[in-house]
């Protein structure tokens, strides 16, 4: 008899756990149903933002506004890897997704080049988990700004000491953040001046 | 009842006080106090992910088995800090990046474990409510504390706003990790020193 409550007891057990699960997951399911187009809306939002940021370009305030703007000026083509590259309607700009290795982890930027003129017209981080405060500065104004007009390949200084068109200013106490956006502009800035070489030769 | 409800508050807000008298939370209390805003957002996660899950643990506390008590409340706990991921990225979407993977940690912080453990599984559900926001709201002053004076040394800024000038020099310790832990022994140095001395210990 004692065996059998036992064996009892062990099925309330599974079949309690088994339900409570269910019941949550259903919840949480309808709830993220729910807000998905939200959720991959603000993304492709925040996307398009960016790129027009690293384009050097005017921001519409609305998301009306920012959508219209990219179906009538912007396409989007497959680049390096399949990510995406974006060009703009009667511009030289090309703005490149580009991923390098950080010090926590992927650093996904957008960097954006007049190819006529090859200078850099901007960058954005898209994605990045660097340290707070020290890396993650990289996704500052003043750290993006910086490299607008600039053409590599580049090398870093010590902050706040960049002169000439190459340089570019370091983050004091994150060296292996800087080296990974030293790597990702020149990577980048090569395969844009490979990209302009082929497009003058045809 | 309002007596009870006003010595837990008391007890969570001070004596008791998760944070500088448990020692518990103390991962999210490093991670998340660099920067004020950060701040705030964790902790309203917290807040109301320790009240919830208070509230629920309590109304199924006759039921859940003793054996598997402590799965039911994790799963209670991730489902409702899931929840409160999935509301960020939809309505405050640049909060969530900023945050990024510290709102899933919530799900980690011995805060909310410990109460559903200690007082939710024996009381009833508007009293482990109040337990619930009471601890949560302990934890969130201490961390403004913290966050407030690493934002300031660490960065000159509060809530993003220069305050100290150029003159300052920024210590770049207290944005890392070892800053936090250098504030908050000062602080609770300060505190139990001060504030709440323990009667066995001044003597």
């Amino acid at each position: 008899m004692a065996k059998k409550n036992k064996t009892a007891a062990r099925i309330k057990m599974v079949v309690f756990m088994f339900s409570i699960t269910f019941v949550f997951v259903v919840l949480l399911s309808f709830v993220h149903l729910y807000t998905k187009s939200r959720v991959t809306r603000n993304e492709k939002l925040f996307l398009k933002r960016s790129v027009l940021y690293t384009a050097d370009m005017q921001i519409p305030n609305s998301d009306e506004d920012l959508d219209i703007f990219f179906s009538e000026n912007v396409t989007e083509t497959a680049g390096i890897n399949s990510i995406p590259e974006y060009r703009f309607k009667n511009s030289s700009i090309v703005i490149y997704t580009i991923d390098g290795a950080g010090l926590w982890g992927v650093i996904r930027a957008h960097v954006g080049f007049d190819s006529k003129t090859g200078k850099m017209t901007g960058i954005d981080f898209i994605k990045q988990s660097e340290t707070p405060g020290l890396g993650a500065r990289i996704a500052e104004d003043w750290f993006r700004e910086q490299f607008r007009g600039k053409k590599g390949p580049f090398t870093y200084v010590p902050e706040g000491e960049n002169d000439t068109e190459s340089q570019f200013d370091a983050i004091t106490g994150a060296t292996v953040t800087t080296k990974a956006i030293k790597d990702i502009v020149n990577k980048v800035t090569a395969i844009n001046n490979a990209e302009w070489k082929r497009v003058n030769n045809e | 009842m309002n007596n009870k409800i006003n010595k837990i508050t008391l007890a969570n807000l001070g004596r008791d006080n998760p944070v500088f008298v448990q020692i518990l939370g103390i991962c999210s209390t490093l991670a998340v106090t660099n920067v004020l805003k950060n701040t705030v957002v964790m902790s309203i996660g917290l807040v109301f992910v320790t009240a919830l899950s208070n509230v629920t643990v309590s109304i199924l506390r006759k039921q859940i088995p003793t054996r598997i008590r402590m799965m039911v409340t994790t799963m209670i706990i991730a489902s409702y800090v899931i929840l409160v991921d999935i509301v960020l990225k939809a309505y405050l979407p640049d909060v969530s990046r900023q945050l990024g993977p510290y709102v899933g940690l919530i799900i980690t912080n011995c805060i909310i474990m410990g109460r559903a453990e200690a007082f939710a599984l024996n009381n009833k559900p508007f009293i482990s409510f109040v337990d619930g926001m009471s601890s949560g709201i302990g934890y969130t002053y201490v961390l403004l504390i913290i966050a407030f004076f690493r934002e300031l040394m660490g960065s000159g800024t509060v809530w993003g706003f220069t305050v100290l000038g150029s003159w300052w020099v920024k210590w770049s310790i207290m944005v890392m990790a070892p800053g936090a832990f250098f504030m908050l022994a000062v602080f609770i140095w300060i505190v139990k020193g001060v504030i709440i001395k323990d009667p066995e210990e001044v003597k």
